[in-house]
């Protein structure tokens, strides 16, 4: 690790109880604590988050549709069915998917001996006839996640900061407000 | 099985033609790669760069409101470069190079940044102006075919829609302010005017990347096309409020397009090249900061593998 | 002096130093070690700026002045804070420690804070302490980080403790007839506060690997501060002043 050259962990957040984890993007942290840290400040400085899991790429196995559509597969599951399955988070992007702030969404778990395991099952599991675009495959032991008591001290404080909402400039209501005091006058 | 280079080209160019974004890991030609390593780098550091000129009024702001409001849009800035440095690195770029280049002198950064501002009424005028100016290739850009891009800009353009609104909401102010604030806001204006209209770029005849920018989708309009969108936009409301512009030839088309007179495009070139009023400064700034920061930056480093060992031992 | 004069030099006091540290830590924002703490400390700048303003409220609704007429038109006499958070911003180690003093500080004083029988008091604590507690893990992080990341890192660290510690004392100095809001239950003893302070930092700045220095009281209080104050509102009421008349 160089002075300017932190690992790169991937965020992912959870806007409201109930919903899924999203990749936001990526933040730059020498560990997984300052990650987190660092993951709060610069995604959740305005008032949408829940919930926040940080991920070290390191720990990422991506594929993209190209790659799925090229690749092949060795017959034998990639000779990794002697370890002993752990389990796996799997996100996915859907290929035309028209949302335009979130990468891969969280899709689900499954427990598999090596990540390309964790692929092709899940392309089984979570097919429901969507072409994908990018999958990505994490062991969940290499998830940080905000500790759900702290959401108060973590989250709820953007809500306080107004003035970081367009809404809070009246900058339309001003101007005709001076239309008004140039045709008095 | 393996497709020619072409092929991959053609059918690149086609998922672009249907909507689809680029994302890492996909076949890209090494010129798309280039290109977006360029301009989102370049982005990245003039948001750095930007935090300077405003950041330096965080502590003279004139109430406690319009503290506040500085302070979370410098912060802002300091996110943003964030979104961007990273951005740049699922293309394969370093944050490590990416800020040794800027440090050197070597990498880019908008020229806008690199004059003073030298009132408070400065931070009003690059509000609505220099960020008014950046949000309208921000909105272009959030359009873009690179995923990984065009999701930064989206995020960035909902964040910058504040920067500009209280950039705006002192300049209606102060229109009606006391003379202190009329004269302050009035000579802000001047100033900020011509930079802002040229931070958008050279005009089209001498921006020779456009056209590839354009059919791989990273850009959707021209430099021309989007400097008219500001200066439609800006003029008239500034005019409206009592102000003046420092453009003589500045005039409203029978198309109602607002048309600006001759840029002196020598002085863009020369603020371009490291000779602008404060590049040295900002520069300076940035040096200092990364040359104080070096000793708690290997602290940190340190900590982390201490860590690391004793996880591994235990 | 009765409660009410009493309560406003109390409110003075913690509005004042949030505003004055805020101050400080809003002046690494664009100078910060790394690109993400500009970005994580000038979000505890920004809370404490919110924090200064919730106290001023309570004074205003007591004496009529608005907030920022307290903020920009009072002179460094009329000032409250104590003199630990006008202090130069000095290297990262320097600003990291004051933070976590003073966090350490707030986190003891806050939950009893809440239970003012001074209901504004209560209310406007209840708000910030879920913010504190955010500030108190950051420079907790940055603390361990620091006292146990290299020999130059602790050492600054213990250099930056043994020149604030003083300082930080005086953060439970009483200020005059405090003892009468006490009484009222509106604000917590100061000198339990230390002693669960105490109990709080001792063993924390142990695991850091930092020495506590000796137990003395730096020169100055609440009522005189070191010139380093009137030279940071000079610049922090330069605007503001160039025209009292004006609407900013």
């Amino acid at each position: 690790m160089s002075d300017t050259q932190w690992p790169r962990f991937e965020v992912f957040q959870q806007d409201k109880p109930g919903q899924l984890h999203y990749n936001a993007g990526s933040v730059h942290a020498p560990d997984a604590e300052m990650a987190l840290l660092n993951a709060r400040d610069v995604f959740a400085r305005r008032p949408r988050c829940h919930s926040m899991w940080v991920v070290p790429v390191s720990a990422i196995s991506a594929w993209t549709y190209q790659e799925l559509v090229e690749r092949v597969w060795a017959a034998d599951g990639s000779g990794a069915a002697a370890a002993s399955p752990q389990p796996y988070a799997i996100f996915r992007k859907e290929l035309n998917s028209r949302n335009t702030l979130e990468h891969v969404i969280y899709t689900g778990e499954v427990a598999a001996a090596s990540p390309e395991d964790a692929l092709q099952q899940a392309r089984t599991a979570f097919d429901d006839g969507v072409p994908v675009a990018v999958w990505w495959v994490v062991p969940t032991w290499a998830i940080t996640r905000s500790d759900p008591e702290e959401v108060g001290s973590f989250y709820e404080p953007a809500l306080s900061k107004q003035y970081r909402q367009p809404n809070h400039y009246h900058t339309r209501a001003a101007l005709e407000h001076f239309r008004q005091t140039v045709k008095e006058a | 099985m393996s497709q020619t280079d072409e092929e991959k080209l053609a059918e690149f160019e086609a998922r672009i033609a249907r909507g689809e974004k680029i994302e890492p890991g996909d076949w890209m030609p090494d010129e798309y790669r280039r290109q977006l390593i360029r301009m989102i780098s370049q982005h990245a550091h003039s948001e750095v760069v930007g935090m300077l000129p405003e950041g330096a009024w965080i502590t003279r702001a004139p109430n406690l409101r319009r503290k506040m409001v500085l302070l979370a849009k410098v912060q802002d800035e300091a996110g943003h470069g964030q979104y961007l440095y990273h951005a740049a690195e699922t293309l394969g770029a370093t944050r490590e190079q990416m800020l040794a280049d800027l440090l050197s002198g070597k990498a880019k950064y908008s020229s806008v940044f690199n004059y003073p501002t030298l009132t408070w009424a400065d931070n009003a005028a690059i509000g609505l102006l220099v960020d008014g100016a950046a949000i309208k290739n921000q909105t272009m850009l959030a359009h873009c075919s690179y995923g990984p891009y065009s999701r930064a800009m989206v995020r960035i353009c909902i964040e910058e829609g504040f920067h500009k609104k209280q950039g705006l909401e002192m300049i209606i102010r102060y229109a009606q302010g006391t003379p202190v604030q009329r004269e302050m806001m009035q000579d802000a204006i001047n100033r900020w005017w011509w930079p802002s209209v040229k931070m958008i770029g050279p005009h089209d005849s001498d921006s020779p990347n456009t056209p590839v920018l354009k059919r791989w989708g990273v850009k959707t309009k021209t430099n021309d096309e989007v400097r008219q969108e500001f200066i439609n936009e800006m003029a008239p409301i500034l005019l409206e409020l009592g102000y003046t512009l420092p453009d003589p030839g500045l005039h409203q088309d029978e198309n109602g397009d607002w048309r600006h007179g001759p840029i002196d495009w020598d002085e863009f070139w020369q603020v371009v090249r490291g000779n602008g009023p404060c590049n040295k400064e900002r520069l300076a700034a940035r040096q200092k900061a990364h040359e104080d920061g070096l000793w708690v930056r290997e602290a940190v480093a340190a900590y982390a593998e201490k860590r690391q060992s004793v996880m591994a031992e235990g | 002096m009765d409660h009410r004069s009493a309560l406003i030099v109390k409110l003075l006091a913690m509005a004042d130093d949030e505003l004055v540290l805020a101050h400080r830590n809003s002046e690494w924002t664009g100078h910060a070690p790394i690109l993400e703490e500009d970005i994580a400390f000038a979000n505890i700048a920004q809370d404490e700026l919110g924090h200064a303003a919730l106290w001023y409220e309570i004074v205003s609704a007591l004496t009529g002045d608005n907030p920022d007429k307290l903020v920009f038109f009072r002179e460094a006499a009329a000032y409250r804070n104590a003199p630990l958070v006008e202090l130069p911003k000095g290297d990262w180690a320097f600003s990291m420690v004051r933070q976590y003093l003073f966090d350490a500080y707030e986190m003891v004083a806050l939950p009893q804070l809440m239970n003012s029988t001074y209901k504004p008091v209560g209310d406007a604590a209840a708000k910030i302490r879920s913010e504190e507690l955010y500030h108190l893990r950051h420079t907790m992080a940055w603390l361990k980080r620091l006292g146990l990341g290299t020999e130059e890192s602790r050492s600054r660290s213990q250099q930056a403790l043994n020149d604030l510690w003083p300082y930080a004392l005086q953060l439970f100095v009483p200020v005059s007839d405090e003892h009468l809001l006490v009484e009222a239950g509106y604000m917590p003893d100061a000198a339990a506060l230390q002693t669960e302070w105490l109990a709080l930092v001792q063993p924390f700045l142990q695991e850091c690997s930092l020495a506590l220095p000796p137990h003395e009281l730096a020169p100055g209080d609440r009522f005189h501060h070191t010139s380093y104050l009137a030279e940071l509102l000079q610049e922090m009421q330069s605007v503001a002043r160039l025209d009292p008349a004006a609407i900013w």
